[in-house]
């Protein structure tokens, strides 16, 4: 009999592949996008049904709030993606599925050689501090390198924007 | 266990009730106080002085027909009032409202849901309420609420950056992501936040002006451009709904701003009253936002997202950076520092700003004002 928690996490993990595979077959582009929203959202739920409450909510502010909500707006500022002019992986499944499953096999090999952890009792300070202080020390590093490789990416960005109007 | 499961509830359906029967009080309230700014009478008819007017209008609207447009897309159609009101109710759940009282014996909190990361689960919850306006605007088969809808997720997300910014330093403040440490910092730095946040502060008011989509941002439903925006097509309940949303969401960050900027439940003076001065604090918000609204005429389109990309995201920038330095810096007297500190800095912006204006005015003197219209 699976407790309660089980019956959650369950429930969301199927509630993510569903999302994920709607997102590739639907379409209707924009349906495509809110099903990413979906997805991200019910992985958030999985992040704090393990208790990494911090974690979860970050990924609902960045990819729900933000990341899913510019696709969005992107998409609908784009002419014709309702319709059979919408791209859409039906055609193209033959490519995809030996990549796909190619992939699958490499992380499910990857995920196989860590011994998994039984779920943590929840910290009784949250997990946030835990994760800033080891953003700034153990993991300097690779959190400056992050935030130099954005910080190129906007200025990218808004190069290219300059550019289109002159 | 039983009696913590009891009081939760008890408590959210108590929250969910005070917050939606603020609802048509505020729209009265608002209706009233536009109209008299305006040298109009307002409601007057139903009830006595027209107090009734915001229940027979939530009447009238619930038993109208459910109608579905031509051409909508009938699910996302249906999903999108829900979406911008629930994230609002949902929010109210973390914040405190009073300090705990001991009922049979028990110590009660005056919230739903003490959530060790309360802060950071506002922000999801406003960043999720977006999706109201975007699935409205999309799913109506209407170009003006398609206007509507990417107007309002453009500014939206716009508007998110300074408020996330200005909360990052009341975390600093604090040291805590929890909304009930946030109050009980304050009482122990015996000053609320408003003083060494000063600049903060009004960037959070400008920008969740913006986020709520109220006057003088209200663009996503900008009346004498794209007809309401993102609802023009939706009426009945469903209509009705974004409008409780919006004033919903206006109770929820009247609420935050005072947890987070005026002491929560903290009295000024005198002896502390249960919820008496929570209540004042957050009315006070409110009537600050009609009159807001009531006074700046609507701003165009570039002039909001300069405001928000290149004021108030530098000026939040700006804030936090000071924060973050007389805080390591400062020791014991930080927060003192800060109030001096942040005053100067929201001067400076003040300056900086009235300089860029005067220097664009001089560069293209057809944006300039006509003489005598204000200094």
């Amino acid at each position: 009999m699976p407790s309660v928690l089980q019956l959650v996490f369950l429930f969301f993990a199927a509630v993510t592949v569903v999302g994920a595979l709607a997102v590739v077959l639907v379409r209707n582009l924009f349906h495509a996008a809110l099903w990413l929203a979906v997805t991200f959202l019910s992985v958030a739920s999985l992040f704090i049904v393990l208790n990494a409450d911090f974690v979860g909510l970050s990924q609902v502010i960045v990819y729900v709030g933000a990341i899913s909500v510019l696709m969005l707006f992107a998409i609908m500022l784009t002419e014709d993606v309702v319709g059979a002019r919408g791209l859409s992986l039906r055609s193209a499944w033959p490519a995809a599925l030996p990549v796909a499953a190619g992939v699958c096999v490499v992380l499910v090999r990857w995920f196989a050689r860590y011994a998994w952890l039984p779920p943590q009792p929840p910290k009784p300070g949250g997990t946030a501090g835990t994760i800033g202080l080891a953003f700034i020390q153990k993991y300097l590093f690779a959190f400056e390198l992050a935030s130099v490789i954005l910080l190129a990416a906007l200025i990218g960005a808004i190069y290219l924007a300059k550019e289109e109007r002159s | 266990m039983l009696f913590d499961l009891i009081a939760s509830f008890i408590k959210a359906v108590l929250v969910f009730a005070v917050v939606m029967s603020f609802v048509p009080f505020l729209i009265w309230l608002e209706r009233k106080l536009v109209a008299w700014m305006q040298q109009r009478i307002g409601p007057n008819r139903t009830g006595p002085f027209g107090l009734l007017q915001p229940i027979a209008d939530a009447v009238k609207l619930i038993i109208k027909e459910n109608i579905f447009p031509s051409g909508v897309e009938k699910i996302t159609y249906f999903l999108a009032p829900m979406m911008s009101m629930i994230p609002a109710l949902a929010a109210f759940a973390v914040i405190p409202f009073g300090s705990p009282v001991r009922i049979m014996g028990r110590t009660v909190n005056l919230q739903v849901a003490d959530v060790n990361i309360g802060i950071l689960y506002i922000l999801a919850l406003s960043s999720l309420a977006v999706y109201g306006a975007v699935l409205a605007g999309w799913s109506s088969n209407n170009k003006y609420s398609l206007l509507g809808g990417l107007r309002t997720s453009a500014q939206m997300i716009s508007y998110e950056l300074p408020i996330g910014l200005s909360v990052v330093s009341i975390v600093l403040l604090t040291g805590s992501l929890s909304l009930n440490e946030v109050v009980r910092s304050q009482a122990s730095h015996g000053i609320w936040n408003i003083f060494p946040q000063f600049l903060g502060f009004i960037i959070l008011l400008i920008s969740y002006n913006a986020e709520l989509n109220r006057a003088p941002f209200d663009l996503g439903e900008a009346e004498s451009e794209i007809v309401a925006g993102y609802h023009t097509e939706y009426s009945g309940f469903r209509f009705a709904m974004f409008y409780m949303g919006e004033y919903v969401n206006m109770v929820t960050v009247a609420a935050l701003v005072t947890v987070l900027f005026l002491g929560g439940w903290q009295a000024p003076f005198g002896p502390e009253i249960p919820l008496l001065w929570f209540l004042i604090k957050i009315f006070a918000f409110i009537l600050l936002y009609m009159w807001v609204r009531a006074t700046f005429p609507r701003v165009r389109y570039d002039q909001l997202m300069a405001l928000g990309w290149k004021i108030l995201v530098p000026a939040s920038l700006a804030n936090l950076a000071m924060t973050a330095v007389i805080i390591v810096l400062g020791g014991p007297n930080a927060v003192r520092i800060l109030s001096v500190g942040s005053i100067v800095l929201a001067v400076l912006v003040g300056l900086v700003l009235k300089a860029a204006v005067a220097l664009r005015t001089k560069s293209a003197p057809g944006l300039a004002p006509p003489a005598g219209a204000g200094s």
